[in-house]
């Protein structure tokens, strides 16, 4: 076995001491200058989030320059990397998956710019545990893009996951928070290495997480050096108050999990048992969430205002006098270290701590009654503690001698695994409505040049049956032509008869998407580098059809539990699959149109390994909304977890959140100023009813005349979308001030125009497969609007027609009857 | 790749250059064309040369003039062809003539026959692009219409050929379906679809007719079952929909040189269209198959197409190399033509 000296690290950062106060800022200073004192030959870097204000990076610079390379990242708007423009591209207040990736991309393309300075692969990065964003980079690493050499380390601070557990009952649930959760996860369970402050805090992440042993045995403990710079600036004596009782002072976070309630209510109770008490309950800090500080406030009683005080706006010198002259309370429900505790005791002070948080109570540095006092995290203890605090005093200070950093030990030379051959492969092109749609695909096939791949096209037969000509056109091509009964709308069937195609890795490639030359090149290598990988795939470019640019972005998320509950983002339909996860989970017909969603979406929640690269490498080539999603689909998905969990409540009582994009329920559809130009008169059947055309284009108001008659509505037609038609909206004129008003209807023909139906509508009435709205009256010059609902579908053959009429006691002369924006709702396709 | 300029102008976009030919002289000929006037811009898009895109609406600003000057410049231009003309190509002309000089030279072709002067509109650009010729802004103005000179008599006497798409190897042997039709025309008067699809529906084996608008009203009279409505195709989905199909239907009332017909023959698939009057085909026999010589008469359309669909399954060797043949034929003269106008 061999070892080797490392040579670089990155740290991914967005707090630097000075500029941020926060402790992760200082840990990250400190861990310059441990490093520097040890004299490592290390090079750190610091990488820093585009959003770092340019305006500190002299400052960082000056203070850093012999102690790390500060490299702040470039915005994604300004990379040319295609995935990182059309990221950039999407909407900035987005709660959607993105909100939580693009930190990540971010990260990850600025931790490939950094290697390119550092002259060669880092021997580690070394990312938070929360945030999420390490989501781009770890999936670039299992999928053998990036990082092949480099240690992923994870350092557990808190992830916002169990933050969120433990400020419980105040969160708002939100898929973001899920993201993040999951992201979070990811990283803990991916991370080649996880690094901890504390040894109950690690006991504790795998506990929550789940983790087995497997995963403590590449948790790594170590103490990192504490400097106290910032206190060595100051008079560190203690200066207690010198007349009066003494005060106690919570100067954490005013945040859930930092219990500040705790402090209040042990405050209170401490005062009610003595009122004479004069000392002060201070809370020195300051907190984001106003209506939490609200709440806070709201919890002290009028008679103790004076002396419980929450003082949120305070400067830092104010704030070191007020500690200096305080007895410390730490009452928070979990830390992963708290700096804040240990500076505290290195100054002599008394320290009170909540025994139930694991980084004192099960830490082996903090002794109760020696270095510290703990309580036992009710507030009535607390007051009991405090009370015993007057009298105690401090036998010694906490221990914090620091451990040398992973980064500076030798290590074994990690063996990088040999190449692995690429793994046999098929390509399975299905979908297919018309020979258009199949030649369109072999276009792409053969542009791609598959020269070891097996391609498998399965055609319907209800399309392409009794045809033999397509069977002998795919062997022409060498390609190998299936069969499927009916339309092909039967995933069992498909599903096994692609488990008996003799290849380790199927690429599932629907009609609708197509293939960038590198992504069978990279999805393959991804599968013959990780055997446990059962799905490889990775973001989805949408293509303009007409001018054929990439105008939107579908991001996935690959193996995220949380957001497989909810959503339908695993992996586009487009992906590589190991055969052997086919065998063993089959499709389900009973998911009909959504079958591939349920598929993927169970399999993640049921732990298979699933990655999306963080690249766009698929096309779709029909844009829409979005992703697609469904109450019945996601319902029963949850539902099944709360099964698999085992509990007695049925979760299907729950209606899923998450789900309410605009794509699962309708997608609108409108009919611009030039296509109603291509509508025409159709009743009454003769155009010669007067000697001006009753309908034509009014260029001037971007809008068609229907100009009604006595005695009948005239209507006009035009070709309606494919679908099932739910609303239709126009915006209609009165155009002219010399009517006595008209009369605007709308209505929906979903079958044949036919005389029939047309005269059924003059009368008001309709036939079945027609709708018609209710009429709507406008005075001359007057604008408004019509609305059709409607419940008749067709796939091929919808009309819209627009009727005008005369009302009762009006005439016909000047009725310049104009609709114009006519939007359409069409229902979704499938559950 | 194309670049993208301001104010809605657009240059060498993807599908303007994609199935482009090439040639070592005409390459470098700047053609200006409206980004939204879908025929002409296909017809240009086969050309060789440099593609400006032109807005027909929005006025240009100067930022857009001086990006258009500045790839004149960078390409170092000079022969530039408007094809076909509005307002906005008039003062961008006039502004060129007037800054370029005698160093470049200006040309306009026009995709317009009379029967469309019921848009007085045409009649009006006319007029513009004659006055533009007399105040010496272009050095010649050319048709692809023959015999434009009856019409204006400053037209060159010459007819500008249109260029059939250059399309790719990877489209050879693309599979049809035997049994459908694509009749790819608006519903005007025109455009006769009436009569295309009746003769559609009226021929036996037809089992498909994809359609971009729907024949309103017809079902009173005639079996509609068997059509369905595919809406406008554009770029990639329109050339594989027509090299899907037996034959294409689009036998209008009147055309000049429609580009439906020349992107089917591009992909192998024959196409009928009316009598379109260009002598330079006139003994070729794929017009003799191709051409319908009455517009009105579904029975005759119907006979025609029944004729060419039995050809390309009794001999499709044989329709295949009538159709290269013609399409060899016309990528000659298109380019013979262009040299001739343009002196080069």
């Amino acid at each position: 076995v061999t070892t080797a000296t490392p040579k670089s690290i990155c740290f991914v950062t967005n707090e630097l001491f000075p500029i941020q106060a926060g402790g992760i800022g200082r840990l990250m200073y400190n861990f310059a200058v441990h490093n520097a004192n040890l004299g490592s030959g290390v090079r750190i870097w610091l990488l820093l989030p585009s959003t770092f204000p340019a305006d500190a990076l002299p400052q960082v610079e000056a203070i850093y320059a012999e102690l790390a390379v500060v490299h702040r990242a470039l915005p994604l708007v300004g990379r040319s990397e295609q995935l990182a423009q059309l990221v950039a591209r999407l909407p900035q207040e987005s709660w959607a998956f993105d909100r939580a990736y693009r930190a990540s991309l971010e990260y990850y393309l600025a931790l490939l710019d950094a290697e390119q300075h550092n002259g060669g692969p880092f021997d580690f990065i070394e990312f938070p545990d929360y945030g999420g964003w390490a989501g781009a980079s770890v999936a670039a690493k299992r999928a053998g893009l990036a990082f092949h050499k480099t240690i992923i380390a994870a350092r557990l601070h808190s992830t916002l996951g169990l933050i969120a557990h433990h400020e419980r009952f105040y969160h708002h649930p939100s898929s973001w928070l899920g993201y993040v959760c999951d992201l979070e996860r990811n990283l803990l369970e991916r991370a080649d290495l996880v690094v901890g402050h504390v040894p109950g805090i690690a006991a504790r992440n795998a506990e929550f997480y789940r983790f087995g042993p497997e995963w403590r045995g590449r948790v790594h403990i170590e103490f990192p050096l504490l400097t106290r710079d910032e206190l060595d600036d100051q008079d560190i004596r203690l200066n207690p108050s010198a007349d009066g009782d003494p005060s106690f002072i919570f100067s954490s976070r005013l945040q859930p999990f930092k219990r500040p309630d705790l402090f209040i209510n042990a405050a209170i109770g401490f005062l009610e048992a003595t009122p004479e008490y004069t000392g002060a309950f201070r809370l020195v800090s300051y907190g984001w969430d106003q209506d939490y500080i609200r709440y806070l406030k709201d919890l002290i009683p009028p008679t103790w205002t004076n002396q419980i005080i929450i003082i949120d706006k305070v400067a830092a010198e104010e704030r070191q006098r007020f500690l200096r002259q305080s007895i410390v309370v730490v009452p928070s429900d979990y830390e992963s270290l708290c700096l804040f505790a240990f500076e505290a005791s290195i100054l002599g002070q008394k320290v009170i701590l909540n025994r139930r948080c694991e980084a004192f109570g099960s830490f082996e540095r903090w002794i109760d009654g020696d270095n510290c006092l703990f309580f036992d995290g009710s507030a009535e203890d607390l007051a009991r503690v405090m009370r015993a605090a007057l009298s105690w005093t401090p036998r010694s200070i906490v221990d914090t001698r620091a451990d040398p950093p992973y980064w500076t030990l030798r290590r074994r030379r990690d063996e990088h695994p040999a190449p692995q051959p690429l793994p046999k492969t098929s390509l399975v092109c299905y979908g297919f409505g018309s020979v258009a749609e199949l030649n369109r695909t072999a276009l792409m096939l053969r542009l791609l040049r598959l020269s070891d791949i097996e391609v498998h096209i399965f055609l319907a037969n209800a399309i392409f049956g009794g045809d033999t000509s397509a069977a002998r056109f795919l062997e022409a091509n060498g390609w190998n032509a299936h069969f499927l009964a009916g339309y092909g709308h039967q995933p069992e069937q498909f599903g096994r008869r692609l488990a008996r195609l003799d290849q380790e890795i199927l690429v599932l490639l629907p009609y609708g998407f197509q293939l960038h030359p590198q992504f069978l090149a990279h999805a393959r290598q991804a599968m013959a580098q990780s055997p446990n990988l059962a799905l490889c795939s990775s973001h989805v470019r949408v293509i303009d059809p007409e001018a054929r640019r990439a105008h939107g972005l579908r991001l996935y998320a690959g193996d995220l539990p949380s957001t497989a509950m909810l959503e339908n983002l695993v992996t586009p339909p487009v992906a590589a699959i190991r055969r052997s996860v086919l065998i063993e989970n089959p499709f389900d017909d009973r998911a009909r149109s959504y079958w591939f969603e349920a598929w993927t979406r169970q399999l993640a929640l049921r732990g298979h390994e699933i990655v999306i690269m963080p690249s766009a490498e698929i096309d779709a080539l029909h844009s829409d909304d979005g992703i697609a999603n469904s109450h019945r689909l996601t319902g029963t998905i949850i539902d099944d977890v709360g099964i698999a969990a085992g509990l007695p409540a049925r979760l299907i009582a729950a209606e899923p959140k998450g789900v309410d994009n605009a794509a699962s329920r309708v997608q609108r559809h409108d009919i611009a100023n030039s296509q109603l130009r291509s509508a025409i008169q159709i009743w009454p059947a003769s155009r010669e009813i007067r000697n001006f055309a009753l309908v034509f284009y009014r260029g001037d108001l971007d809008g068609l005349l229907v100009h009604p008659i006595g005695g009948t509505p005239v209507i006009a037609q035009i070709a309606g979308p494919s679908g099932a038609i739910r609303r239709v909206d126009a915006a209609v004129i009165n155009a002219h001030d010399g009517n006595r008003g008209i009369e605007f209807a709308l209505a929906v023909a979903s079958r044949a125009v036919t005389r029939e139906g047309l005269e059924a509508l003059a009368r008001g009435a309709t036939l079945p497969g027609w709708a018609l709205s209710p009429w709507t009256r406008l005075e001359p010059q007057h604008r408004g609007s019509v609305a059709l609902v409607c419940m008749e579908e067709s796939s091929t053959a919808n009309s819209l027609l627009l009727l005008s009429r005369v009302p009762k006691n009006g005439t016909e002369s000047c009725c310049h009857a104009v609709f114009k924006d006519l939007r359409l709702m069409m229902a979704p396709l499938g559950l | 790749m194309g670049e993208m300029t301001t104010a809605g102008f657009g240059f060498n976009e993807a599908r303007d250059i994609q199935h482009a030919h090439t040639h070592p002289v005409l390459d470098r000929v700047l053609h200006v064309v409206h980004a939204h006037w879908h025929g002409v811009r296909s017809a240009t898009a086969c050309a060789p040369g440099l593609k400006l895109l032109i807005p027909h609406e929005e006025h240009l600003d100067g930022e857009a003039m001086r990006h258009v000057y500045g790839l004149i410049t960078k390409f170092d231009v000079r022969k530039i062809v408007f094809q076909s003309y509005s307002d906005i190509a008039d003062t961008l002309a006039r502004d060129m003539k007037k800054r370029l000089g005698p160093d470049v030279d200006l040309y306009v072709v026009t995709h317009v026959t009379s029967a469309q002067f019921e848009h007085h509109f045409e009649m009006r650009m006319l007029s513009l692009i004659r006055n533009a010729y007399h105040l010496g802004v272009f050095k010649r103005i050319a048709s692809v219409k023959p015999n434009f000179t009856s019409i204006v008599p400053e037209y060159w006497p010459e007819t500008i050929i249109n260029y059939m798409p250059n399309i790719g190897l990877e489209f050879d042997g693309m599979m049809f379906d035997p049994s459908a039709v694509f009749v790819p025309i608006e519903n005007t008067w025109r455009k006769n679809l009436y009569t295309n699809i009746l003769a559609a529906c009226n021929t036996e084996g037809i089992e498909r007719i994809y359609t971009v608008n729907w024949p309103s009203a017809l079902e009173t009279l005639a079996d509609l079952s068997r059509l369905q409505l595919v809406g406008y195709k554009r770029g990639l989905d329109l050339l594989t929909t027509l090299g899907s199909v037996s034959a294409v239907l689009a036998v209008t009332l009147a055309e000049c040189q429609p580009m439906t017909q020349l992107e089917a023959f591009a992909l192998g698939t024959p196409a009928l269209t009316g009598p379109l009057g260009l002598a330079e085909f006139a003994s070729h026999e794929l017009t003799r198959v191709c051409e319908v010589p009455h517009l009105d008469n579904p029975a005759l359309i119907s006979q025609y197409l029944k004729r060419i669909i039995d050809l390309r399954t009794s001999d499709p060797a044989a329709l295949a190399e009538m159709i290269a043949d013609y399409n060899q034929l016309r990528a000659r003269l298109a380019e013979e033509r262009y040299l001739m106008l343009l002196d080069l």
